[in-house]
């Protein structure tokens, strides 16, 4: 301080001038520029006035703080004096260029200072003080503190406050420009505050900040106690309200470093955590923190942390509940390890989609070594298919983790996991599993879907499969059991599974399924006898066909070909309501099931138009099931393309023009 | 296939988007697979909830045919994390409108130039009040 002072009178030249009228006097000081230590004058002019020369002017034509700049400041004392031992300015106004009452006293015998500004009714910054012998020490208080005044001493990247109310006491005290204590209390409440594009800001906050500090020489001690108790404040992506915060920390500091020995944070309903680390200094970043959070509420940090990060996604409206214990150490630029220990915790989804319920999980992980963790799960179900318990034994490394072999039952059946790993990329992740399901009756498993009831089973085998680069895909192929067939699903691979507009290519080769299961499912009346399903270059955008060729036909063998009168009529009723009342007057409205030989349906999907075909060409169109047997029953397609949406429409209600039975 | 400029796509699907009945697409041009109805359909759906943002300023439109939150403080504080989800969807899916466009026209390398091609027809078909990004990334206001 002394030091800044007498830099700024070095820096000073000069004019003074006395003029002493009748009855009056003046004594004029003029500076032409006036630099010190962030802070600059240039154009200054101070004149005493008065018979007993107690009114002071002076004028600043151009003065820099802190680098702040302001044009034309004057200040007037109604009440100065200068006497032997002290300077004094009542009844001042401050104008930059609005008007702020002023008043300030100095002793330079004593070296006390007092400073009283109010800017407006009922507010008050004050600073009175000391600075002799090279000390000094200082009081600030501020009563009804109008925050908007400090925006634009704060740096850039403190959203500015745009109102409220604050109360602060600061004590401080050191010898030249060294301080070595420093205390203070700020209370604010209503307080609104926002950077520039609004993605930091908080309304009607509360609290308070306590610090207190020693030093001696680079070296002290600090302590700190922030409280938010009421308000709500966005701090992108995170939305928190109501206060109940709390972070309390004390420490030590020396001239690169700021130590912090014992932390705590209160995080409202979330729970609390205690940390300790290290701040450094110049510039500012964090060299090593130790975070242990015991008995966190997995429910309120959900709603807080989990929630905004997961907008768009299935868990964008569950819940979780639950506790867990967490351990975290940064040091050195990375986090080196983190424990994670779940219990007695549950997500579910709002709109019961799933249900993943008696989690227990125990997840251990470093960068330097690999761990054994595990997650249990009670029970879930997903699409309302119950699967559970499972245990889901991990193992984890520095970069991903893996699971050997899980099993997880299914309804009556099992799905396992065999050999899955998955690895950080970039910023996703790459995976890869095998595994299968063990058969599970089709029936429970579609009445739990809530869709058409079908009979059978269904197991599958999973190959390899591979995720990276937002693409899925299956080595080898996929085998699945159903309608007492098989399924082989080959060069599968689908491209942003997760994404907005995913893609599915596949090569479907399904042999011998049960027409009476598959008949009975979709209640379209009995038929026996067994078809094959092929489809070539199947390729789905967003799981709608967009390119196929796909052709149903007779199983080649022995086996009974029966199709009963209801089929016949509802196959006979896609060639229209015409073409079925024709039949039920017809003679073979009096038998129950008629023979058949073969039956056969293609269906070539390019742009969005089917182009069609039976099991064989005649003149008029084509032949979908061939007669065997008496009466022999025949029934033909004669129209040859149309449209994808159409045909859908048309098979949904069993009606398509066009196609007629024809009775021989 | 018939090679059209970008800019006639783009027209077509705005001018879906924004429920102006056109005429059909011309014969192949690709702006009706399965994928690019989706994504439409997810978008307008979502357009009325964009569009007061758009109008109050909390939300403008970029150059490089995205969205952006431009002065959340035009939103209440508790609806702020709401309109960051909006506007990450939307850019989710005008990304993936871009790439299936292209792809559904069997040029996927046209990707950028359709992206900025819709970038500069968002603008022109926005209303008046609503914010952009000129060419040199400020802010203005239609």
């Amino acid at each position: 301080m002394t030091r800044a002072t007498r830099s700024v009178v070095v820096a000073a030249l000069g004019l003074i001038v006395l003029a002493v009228a009748a009855g009056d006097a003046r004594v004029t000081l003029t500076m032409e520029d006036i630099e010190g230590p962030d802070f600059s004058a240039r154009g200054v002019n101070l004149e005493l006035l008065g018979a007993e020369l107690d009114r002071l002017r002076l004028v600043v034509d151009d003065l820099s703080v802190a680098g702040r700049s302001w044009r034309g400041v004057r200040l007037e004392c109604g009440r100065f004096s200068l006497g032997r031992e002290t300077l004094t300015c009542g009844e001042g106004v401050l104008r930059a260029p609005s008007p702020v009452a002023v008043a300030f006293s100095y002793s330079p015998a004593s070296g006390r200072f007092e400073v009283e500004v109010s800017p407006g009714a009922g507010e008050f910054w004050r600073v009175a003080g000391r600075a002799a012998g090279g000390t000094w020490n200082l009081r600030a208080s501020v009563v009804n503190g109008n925050p908007t005044r400090l925006a634009d001493w704060l740096p850039a990247v403190i959203p500015r406050p745009r109102e409220g109310n604050i109360g602060a006491e600061i004590t401080a005290s050191g010898r030249g420009d060294q301080w070595s204590r420093v205390e203070g209390n700020v209370e604010f409440r209503d307080l609104a505050f926002s950077d520039e594009p609004g993605l930091h800001a908080g309304e009607k906050v509360a609290g308070r900040v306590g610090i207190a500090a020693t030093r001696s020489g680079e070296r002290g001690e600090w302590s700190a106690d922030a409280q938010w108790t009421s308000g709500e404040i966005f701090w992108q992506p995170l939305y928190l309200s109501g206060g109940g915060y709390r972070i309390s920390a004390h420490g030590s500091f020396a001239a690169s470093r700021v130590g912090v020995s014992a932390g705590s944070v209160v995080l409202g309903s979330i729970g609390a955590a205690a940390f300790s680390g290290e701040l450094g200094r110049a510039p500012w970043s964090l060299k090593r923190l130790e975070l242990r959070a015991p008995n966190i509420e997995l429910g309120p940090l959900f709603d807080a942390v989990g929630r905004p990060f997961l907008q768009q996604t299935a868990l964008a409206e569950a819940e979780a509940v639950g506790q867990a214990d967490m351990d975290l150490l940064y040091e050195g630029g990375e986090v080196q390890t983190v424990r994670l220990d779940v219990r007695r915790a549950a997500l579910l989804d709002t709109r019961e989609r799933f249900v993943l319920g008696g989690v227990e999980a125990r997840i251990p992980w470093s960068r330097h070594a690999p761990g054994e963790g595990e997650i249990r799960i009670g029970a879930g179900h997903l699409l309302r298919v119950p699967f559970g318990p499972a245990v889901i034994p991990l193992e984890i490394q520095p970069g991903g983790f893996s699971v050997a072999a899980a099993r997880v039952p299914l309804l009556e059946g099992e799905l396992t996991l065999e050999n899955f790993t998955a690895e950080r990329e970039g910023t996703g992740w790459r995976w890869s599993l095998g595994g299968g399901l063990s058969p599970v009756s089709m029936e429970n498993l579609t009445k739990a879907l809530g869709i058409h009831v079908m009979h059978g089973t269904l197991s599958a085998v999973v190959p390899r499969v591979r995720y990276a680069g937002a693409t899925l895909e299956v080595d080898g192929a996929l085998l699945i059991n159903a309608f007492d067939g098989t399924a082989v699903i080959s060069g599968l691979s689908m491209q942003e599974p997760l994404g907005r507009a995913p893609r599915l290519r596949a090569e479907v080769d399904m042999r011998g399924l049960d027409l009476d299961l598959l008949t009975r499912t979709f209640d379209f009346g009995s038929m026996q006898g067994k078809v094959d399903v092929t489809v070539r270059g199947l390729e789905l955008s967003n799981w709608r066909p967009v390119a196929l060729d796909a052709r149903v036909a007779s199983s080649p063998g022995d086996y009974p070909r029966k199709i009963s009168q209801r089929a016949v009529q509802n196959i006979s009723a896609l060639g229209g309501a015409g073409a079925a009342a024709a039949i039920q007057r017809s003679f073979i409205g009096i038998f129950e099931q008629f023979g058949y030989s073969r039956l056969g349906l293609s269906c070539r999907l390019e742009r969005g138009v089917c182009h069609m075909a039976g099991i064989e060409d005649v003149p008029s169109g084509y032949v979908i099931v061939k007669g065997g047997g008496i009466p022999a029953l025949t029934v033909m397609g004669y129209n040859r393309t149309v449209g994808w949406n159409e045909l859908l429409a048309r098979l949904q209600r069993i009606t398509q023009e066009n196609v007629k039975p024809v009775i021989k | 296939m018939i090679k059209l400029f970008p800019w006639r796509w783009s027209a077509l699907v705005l001018a879906g988007l924004m429920l102006v009945p056109v005429a059909a697409p011309a014969a192949d041009l690709e702006i009706n697979t399965p994928a690019i109805n989706a994504i439409k359909s997810s978008m307008q759906q979502r357009h009325a909830q964009l569009a007061p943002h758009y109008g109050s300023g909390a939300v403008g439109l970029t150059r490089d045919g995205m969205v952006a939150v431009r002065d959340a403080n035009q939103v209440a504080l508790p609806k702020r994390a709401a309109v960051n989800g909006l506007v990450a969807a939307e850019n989710q899916d005008r990304v993936a409108l871009y790439r299936e466009i292209a792809r559904a026209n069997g040029h996927p390398e046209w990707e950028a130039e359709i992206r900025n091609t819709f970038a500069q027809r968002w603008i022109d078909r926005a209303q008046a009040g609503w914010w952009y990004q000129n060419p040199a990334g400020a802010w203005t206001k239609k």
